[in-house]
């Protein structure tokens, strides 16, 4: 162990209060997880319903397809925030474990660049694409797993400052990931159930929206998203245990009595996970299904709210022997602070008002809501609904009736 | 110093002025093609034009595609960068910036929601309503640019915060409002630049002519701001940064590639689209664009130079070494003060080794070794480990705006050690002018503006002068001392003499 290898903290005291910060960081982090399990989860479900072929399993394909690039943005912004959290309160070991496995960490940009593209060419030209959707379908959901996988072993590093110094020594290349640690793919693994889960909470949705007008499709998309929820639940139990043992001795006594806070999270996150399934398989059979899904979505946000909470009390706990992030020095910037938490609220009620005016606008023109908000590319909205030569036509006369400068 | 160095074999420069151009390309543009659409929207309204209306539906699409996607995650890709190759200054502006980038990023959320809604409703909104989405679009874009100058002006001026630490010193700094005014302009600029470049390839011969010449307005009406509010912006900095406007070779050649595009750019647009819209076509448009990036380009390049050898001026210099610990530093050693080197002390076995590690932490942000932009070997052709030493413990006195060598002397010759290693063995000229290049002209010019010799030297014999070279070190202690052979310094006098006898007098000091 040579804890002289972690870099000194920065000279600037942190300008906020450490348990504004966590909070931020917790807050934004969780809305950060529930729209990146609908693009990592939705990319994935969308391969798989493509590749089963029948025509209602391409018509959810498509329906997640076209969610793909209207989530994506959302999870890029609300994964920028923790980040910039997480780089104020853990900036030494952050920076130390990203140079390490600089390259791959790097590498994610332009993954995220392509994987981003790659979503409009699947959600805009779903009907061109034929059979190659459910290949590029997995190509996205690949390239957005790489993502999350390098975020795992970055995550998964920061708490091991005593061997960056060894690694660094042995390849100053940036070139490391941090399989050594056996914590990895159950964590990775975790993640990635979970996005299934919720995507399969989210066809689950967009299924009963259709039953008062095709209620036998209806019923089956929702039956089928509960289905992918409840396997998926049921799976991450598991690799969660596997997550469990597989920590060091300390990390697992954190929850077994070890902290409070993380004992807590832990016990009302397994029993809200429970009750979450109980309530979405009581809804299968529901002639009103609506009610037991939102009982399962309020249990399951409730989950990931404890989930990160005890993510970030692991890591705390791994970091003990030479970090204490609540000890740094602070001071402040209270003009700053309360300018952000105004201009917050401002921006979420201007946020709300363009929701709003899209969704109302929608409704009037008979096109549902959701339609224009979740999913339909410009295609759709009718971006070329006028060709050149319609306006043309429309304004009554040539290009030659005009002369530049009228 | 603190931390480890990601070794980037083709210069981890590359990798920030590449990603960190290609973002400010597009991101100015996510700014100003904001403005140009809800101005154009409301033209093509007031004129009842659907061809204006069409061919706008068609430039949100294209606007959507390139800034959501590429201009939002090439921004998220500058931020990873810098962590990686500069965190020590990422992590000193993270500590002073967190709030202000915090309300950039609500202002973030609110601009990707609102150029969403706006490019997905144009059947659905009343227009009235789209273009008010489109004005909040352009308003919270152009609000995250006046958040992100706050920071990106720090770093070139920051003014009284050296002093006071305080948070509206830092980021209302001295260049924040000259750095705005630019910026703006040329987020305008870019507004028309990029609407003449979709416009090229409309078939609409009317449209084009019209919404050309428009478009041509927005490029060389803004441009006229330019050179007031960049002489402004120049007069914010302080003295040392602004005599790298004329000694650092690199400002040279980008400024001249600057002025060379940026004219061009201007005179093509008001010539050849703005008087002659109908000649608007993708052969045109394309090479005001690939102009207009050789600019912004150039720009940031020079923007990046004139910072040197700081990251933050007067805080964090380049290499990641706060200024404030560089006695502390220089009194331990590198070595003792860094725990990332795998030697703790200096042997003649494994001097080169050391040096190579030194190497990678003071100097690769800027460098490369042996071959490559801006490598060292080559410029230490003919020189010897003692002279080379001497350069290293005097980089803060070199021409390019370098940090001073924060290591001791040991330390200094493992440096040396190894850039002499990486240097080509080529054979090299003792005529007197190329020993001028190649032992004085690092840290001075003969009658130029960088610390010129000719006055002082003016009148002194060649004999006389062949002495002083000799001795040079003990009259001056910023001098390292003279280790070539004599033909070199009768080279070297033979042509000092002459030079001075023909430089204009006056001309130094």
């Amino acid at each position: 162990m040579n804890p002289a290898a972690i870099p000194p903290l920065d000279a600037m005291p942190v300008p906020a209060p450490i348990w504004l910060l966590k909070g931020l960081l917790w807050v934004t982090f969780a809305i950060h997880l529930v729209l990146m399990n609908l693009t990592l989860g939705g990319s994935l479900l969308s391969a798989v319903y493509a590749f089963k072929g029948k025509e209602r399993d391409l018509d959810v394909s498509r329906k997640l397809a076209k969610t793909l690039p209207f989530a994506m943005p959302f999870t890029i912004t609300f994964g920028v925030a923790p980040l910039l959290f997480v780089q104020v309160l853990y900036g030494p070991l952050f920076y130390s474990a990203t140079i390490l496995m600089a390259t791959p960490f790097l590498a994610v940009i332009a993954d995220l660049i392509v994987a981003y593209y790659l979503m409009y060419l699947l959600g805009w030209k779903w009907k061109s694409l034929g059979r190659l959707q459910g290949y590029l379908a997995t190509l996205v959901f690949l390239m957005l797993g790489y993502v999350g996988f390098t975020f795992s072993n970055v995550y998964t590093l920061l708490t091991s400052p005593d061997r960056f110094r060894a690694l660094y020594l042995a390849d100053p290349t940036g070139m490391h990931f941090n399989l050594a640690d056996g914590t990895v793919i159950p964590r990775f693994l975790h993640m990635l159930l979970a996005a299934v889960a919720v995507t399969g909470l989210y066809i689950a949705y967009l299924g009963q929206r259709r039953l008062k007008l095709e209620p036998e499709l209806g019923r089956w998309q929702f039956k089928s998203g509960i289905t992918w929820f409840a396997g998926a639940t049921v799976a991450n139990f598991g690799v969660g245990v596997w997550w469990l043992v597989a920590l060091p001795r300390e990390g697992m006594l954190t929850f077994m009595g070890g902290s409070g806070l993380a004992t807590g999270a832990f016990a009302i996150g397994l029993v809200a996970a429970l009750a979450a399934l109980m309530v979405a398989l009581l809804g299968i059979n529901s002639l009103r299904p609506m009610p037991k899904l939102m009982g399962a979505v309020h249990f399951l946000t409730l989950t990931i709210v404890c989930m990160v909470l005890m993510r970030d009390a692991l890591r705390d706990q791994l970091l003990k022997p030479f970090y204490n992030v609540w000890s740094q020095p602070t001071e402040p910037q209270s003009v700053a602070i309360g300018l952000f938490l105004v201009l917050f609220v401002l921006g979420l009620a201007v946020c709300v008002w363009l929701l709003r005016a899209a969704r109302k606008a929608a409704k009037e023109k008979g096109t549902r809501g959701e339609d224009v908000l979740l999913g339909p590319g410009l295609m759709d909205s009718g971006l070329h609904r006028l060709s050149a030569v319609d306006s043309q036509a429309l304004r009554g006369g040539g290009p030659e009736s005009r002369t530049p400068g009228s | 110093m603190n931390y480890p160095v990601w070794h980037v074999a083709f210069g981890s420069e590359w990798l920030i002025a590449v990603i960190a151009t290609l973002h400010v390309f597009v991101s100015h543009f996510a700014v100003g093609g904001g403005l140009f659409l809800v101005a154009a929207e409301a033209r093509a309204n007031r004129h009842y034009d659907p061809a204006l209306s069409d061919w706008l539906r068609r430039h949100t699409k294209f606007f959507l595609l390139l800034t959501l996607v590429f201009g939002a995650v090439t921004g998220v890709g500058i931020w990873f960068t810098i962590g990686l190759i500069s965190p020590e200054a990422t992590s000193n502006l993270i500590h002073i910036f967190v709030w202000a980038w915090a309300i950039e990023w609500v202002f973030f959320l609110v601009e990707i929601l609102a150029i969403i809604v706006y490019a997905y409703s144009w059947d659905l909104l009343p227009k009235r309503t789209h273009w008010i989405v489109g004005w909040i679009y352009f308003a919270a874009a152009y609000m995250s640019l006046v958040v992100i100058d706050g920071i990106l002006s720090f770093q070139l001026t920051p003014g009284k915060w050296l002093n006071t630490h305080a948070l509206l010193d830092g980021f209302f700094n001295p260049g924040y409002l000259p750095s705005l005014i630019v910026r703006s302009l040329v987020c305008i600029m870019l507004g028309g630049l990029y609407t003449l470049l979709t416009l090229s390839w409309s078939k609409d011969r009317t449209l084009k002519a019209e919404l050309g010449r428009y478009a041509a307005y927005w490029v060389w009406l803004p441009a006229l701001g330019l050179p007031p509010a960049i002489w402004w912006l120049l007069r914010t900095l302080p003295d040392y940064q602004r005599t790298l406007l004329r000694t650092n070779l690199f400002v040279e050649h980008f400024t001249r590639l600057q002025f060379l595009s940026s004219g061009l750019l201007v005179l093509l647009t008001f010539g050849l689209v703005w008087l002659k819209p109908r000649w608007l076509s993708r052969w045109l448009a394309v090479p005001l664009m690939v102009l207009a990036f050789a600019a912004m380009a150039s720009t940031e390049w020079i923007r990046e130079d004139l910072r040197e050898p700081y990251l933050i001026s007067g805080y964090t210099y380049i290499n990641q070494v706060p200024v404030r610990q560089v006695e502390a530093i220089r009194q331990r050693g590198v070595l003792a003060s860094s725990p990332w080197f795998r030697e703790k002390a200096i042997t003649p076995e494994n001097e080169a080794a050391v040096g190579q590690e030194l190497f990678w932490t003071l100097c690769s942000n800027c460098h490369l070794a042996k071959k490559g932009f801006n490598a060292i070997g080559p410029k230490l052709v003919g020189l010897d480990h003692a002279f080379v030493t001497g350069l290293v413990a005097r980089t803060d006195l070199m021409r390019a705006g370098m940090p001073p060598f924060v290591g001791n002397a040991e330390e200094a010759k493992a440096l040396a050690r190894f850039l002499v290693d990486s240097a080509p063995k080529n054979p090299v000229s003792n005529d007197g002018q190329a020993v001028w290049k190649r032992r004085c002209a690092q840290c001075h010019s003969v009658s130029g503006p960088f610390r010129p010799v000719a006055k002082a030297l003016s009148g002194t014999s060649a004999a006389d002068l062949a002495d002083l070279i000799s001795g040079i070190d003990s009259m001056n202690d910023k001098m390292p001392a003279w280790t070539g052979n004599d033909i070199e310094r009768k080279a070297l006098a033979e042509y000092l003499a002459a030079a001075c006898a023909a430089a204009p007098q006056g001309g130094g000091k």
